[in-house]
Formats: structure tokens, sequence, C-alpha cells
């Protein structure tokens, strides 16, 4: 984004014509050519991505979505402090409880009372769910102790950690 | 000059028509390298005007589409992809290229890639290029995407190529996310091999999803190894990075390095910190679309330059 000084009346001005110019030069400009042949991959490459419908016009649908006008939900701020639990919710896009501590053997159990769509993936690879629909369910049990970090592989910022003893 | 004074442009339409006719909500924005800075100024003034001149790299960046997702942040993201794309193809002008900067589908779900490669198959501009964020990447490691989206890339899916003296080197930072973006020793081997001969005075354009600086590491807005990555660039006068993932414009530079951060074409998400968590923001009816939109960005061959608009869906 542009912040435009105080009183830069003129420059703001100035802004909008090269804006123009750009935009103008851009709506009436002429057709360019196919640009296909002007892109090479890079040695030993072969091209990636797949060629447009550069001879066709859009029909495509321009119908504005309605909106609801509901504010924004918010998670809580997840306390990180260890509580003794087999079970974790996941609402407001935070696991809860973030820290859990279980026995080896201990199956726990995550349930995806949100809203949206989640996964709970440990972040080596030793577990993981399938993607977990509002309402669905994912359970794994922890056969050996040690601290196990996960997280929403959708949501990467939502984490949460087993400590097995 | 006075806010009522009529600014013509050289097609005759005013300051005001050309209000109503863009509705831009960035600006054009000249990104000029001198010694090695990068120095931000007015677009137009010579150095970006030409823009109907043949030797001039355009290419269309659009983002975060979401494809599957339901919620009330946008209930229709498939109706405001169709405006993205439409928008695309009524530039006026055939772009190079169009890539898509990731997230393009929601849940990685086959349906969702199968819509989004249709859509997407609409696009005038001659080739469609994209890169996965992780939402397309769940559980797989990408394969999905591959599938659908990931034709003779390299990897788990990067790849390079030049066009108009540009070299440009789309990356994959999505597919190993734990908190933060990653892109692994593989990937960064390969970069160390495709600039290994490249000119320093090549403008360089890298593509990802997540940022390539931390733009905020909480919310997982960074990529762990992408000093790593930047440190093989620091030879080049001219780097630019651009990626989505935040849902916002954005832009940092760093020495030779500028990133700029693109709207999605789907629903915004908040600036850095202005909420507990990066959730999708519901806005007011009828204001969705301001916060969405496509970017175009033009280079005019044998010049430091690269020119960024950013344009609201309309």
């Amino acid at each position: 984004m542009i912040h435009f000084p105080r009183g830069g009346r003129r420059w703001r001005l100035a802004v909008l014509a090269a804006a123009g110019a750009m935009l103008l030069a851009a709506c009436a400009g002429p057709a360019g050519t196919s640009a296909s042949a002007t892109i090479s991959p890079a040695s030993g490459q072969k091209l990636a991505g797949f060629s447009g419908n550069t001879g066709t016009p859009s029909a495509l649908p321009t119908a504005r979505p309605g909106m609801s006008g509901m504010p924004m939900s918010a998670a809580p701020s997840a306390a990180a402090r260890p509580v003794s639990a087999d079970a974790v919710t996941i609402l407001n896009f935070a696991f809860g409880p973030q820290v859990i501590t279980v026995k080896a053997g201990t199956t726990v159990h995550w349930t995806n009372r949100d809203t949206e769509a989640h996964t709970v993936t440990s972040n080596t690879g030793a577990f993981g769910s399938p993607v977990l629909q509002p309402g669905a369910s994912y359970s794994f049990t922890f056969a050996k102790p040690g601290t196990y970090h996960y997280h929403c592989s959708i949501h990467p910022f939502m984490t949460g950690m087993v400590m097995v003893s | 000059m006075t806010d009522r004074q009529i600014v013509r442009g050289e097609h005759g339409m005013t300051r005001r028509q050309l209000i109503r006719h863009s509705a831009w909500f960035g600006a054009a924005v000249a990104l000029t390298v001198t010694g090695g800075e990068v120095i931000s100024h007015v677009a137009g003034d010579g150095t970006a005007s030409a823009s109907a001149d043949t030797g001039q790299l355009r290419f269309v960046q659009v983002s975060d589409s979401h494809l599957g997702f339901k919620g009330t942040a946008n209930t229709d993201v498939t109706a405001t992809f169709a405006t993205a794309i439409n928008q695309v193809n009524s530039l006026g002008y055939e772009p190079d290229f169009v890539m898509h900067t990731g997230d393009i589908t929601h849940l990685s779900a086959a349906a969702e890639f199968g819509q989004a490669r249709e859509m997407m198959s609409d696009l005038r501009p001659p080739r469609v290029f994209t890169v996965p964020g992780e939402h397309d990447a769940i559980n797989d490691g990408g394969r999905a995407y591959r599938k659908f989206f990931g034709a003779q890339t390299l990897g788990e899916g990067w790849y390079s190529f030049d066009i108009k003296g540009v070299h440009v080197i789309s990356l994959v930072n999505t597919t190993s996310v734990d908190a933060l973006g990653h892109l692994g020793p593989d990937q960064l081997d390969f970069v160390r091999h495709d600039i290994a001969g490249l000119s320093s005075e090549t403008p360089v354009i890298l593509f990802s999803h997540i940022p390539l600086f931390a733009m905020y590491p909480k919310w997982g807005w960074s990529t762990d190894d992408a000093v790593k990555l930047l440190a093989m660039f620091r030879r080049f006068g001219s780097v630019t990075c651009l990626n989505g993932h935040v849902h916002q414009l954005f832009k940092k530079t760093e020495g030779n390095v500028t990133f700029h951060s693109a709207a999605p074409t789907c629903y915004p998400l908040p600036a850095p910190g202005q909420a507990p968590a990066p959730l999708p923001v519901t806005l007011p009816a009828g204001r969705l679309t301001a916060a969405l939109g496509v970017r175009t960005v033009s280079y005019q061959t044998g010049s430091k330059t690269l020119a960024l608009a950013d344009e609201q869906l309309t």
C-alpha cells in the first residue's frame, strides 16, 4: 500500500496520472502476440505450467457473493500449561488443551468441534490424521515416552504437544 | 493543481473516469535498482510507461483462491475466482503469463484441484504457472497438486525459466511445513545450480507461496531456511520475491531484495498481530471484493525496473 504524505495533493495526482498512463496503455493497447515462444525453461528442464485459452473469449460469471456481515471469530490464546488429559478439542482454530500429559500406552482422542476442517499432524511424521471435517475425530495411541509436537497442516499456526511419560 | 483539475491521459480518459474504471487501491510503483539499492518511485515517468513495447515482460499474479472453502468470509469462492480470471482476461492486452502463487484449493481434494484446473484453463494468457500453497499439500506432500499442476516440474514442484531477459524461479515452501515454510536442502541445491551460470545483471523473480521474509513468524508467515536461499542472491542487482499466503498486500525491502505479498481472490486475513489468530475475516456486506485482487507486473527489457500494480476485484 502507498501511504500518501499529508498535504501531498500534487503527488497524489502524479501517482494517479502515472497509474492512469499504465492503465490506459493496458486497456487500450493492442493485443500482444503469443508469448509462449518467449518462455524458455532453464537448462535441463522442460516448460512447466500449461497453456492458456488464448483464442476464446471468457464467459465467466461475475456474480457477487452475498456477505453475512458477521464479525470475525477469534481464536483463544491457548495457554501452554500442560494438562493431564486424553482428549483434545479443536475449536476456534486452536487445540485445547494445547499441551497434554499422558502415560505411555494412552490413546489420545482429538475431535474437531470447529466450523472449519483441520488435521492433527505430527511434526516428525510419527502420527497424522486425515482431513478432519467438522465433527470428525481422530485417535492415536502413544506407546513410547517422549514429547510429541504436532500442528494442523491446513493451518500451521495451530500447534499442540503431547508429553508422554 | 487542484483535485478539481482534470488530469487527462493520452487516451483522453479523465482522472475521475480512470478511478471509476480501474478502482486502483495500490498504485503503480516502479522499483529501480541502483547500485544494489532498490528505490521506489512513481511509475510512468519514462521508466514504466512504455507498456505497449513488445520487448516488455508483462505478467499477472493471482493468489489464494481456496476453492472448496465454506464459510462466512466468502460464501462463494468459485465466483470470486471466476471474477479474477475474468479480470485477467479483460486487461486489454495479453500478459506473457499468469502465476498463481498457491492455495489454489482449500483442502487439496481432487475435486477442488479438478475444478481449479478447469477454471484456469479459461485464462487467456498463453502460459499459466502455479506454485503450491500448504492448502494444496495437505497430508500428501503435494502429490495431488503435482498430479494436476506439476507437469515438467522438478523435485516437489519447483522449476525455473527465462523470459525477456528475466530469470524466474518458482519455489515450493509448503510441502514440509510445521510452523514455518520450508525449502529444504534439495531445493536449495536446485537453486544453487540453477543460478550458477546466471549473470549478476539478470533480474530475478522468485515466486513462493509463504513469504521468504519474516513477515510475522508467530503466525507462520515466514520461511525457516529462506536466509540460506537469499544468501545465494546477494550478487544480483535486482531480486523480487512475490508471494501469497498472507491474503493482503505487503511490501518490504531488504538490501537488493524486494518482497511483495499479494491480495487473495478468496477472503482477507487480519494484519499481522491485529487479531488473536490469522482467521478468515468476514467483512460487512459489499466490502469483500475491495479486499481481493489481481496484480499486474511489467518489466522493460534492458532496464532494471519492475512495475507492480495491484487492482481490486471489480
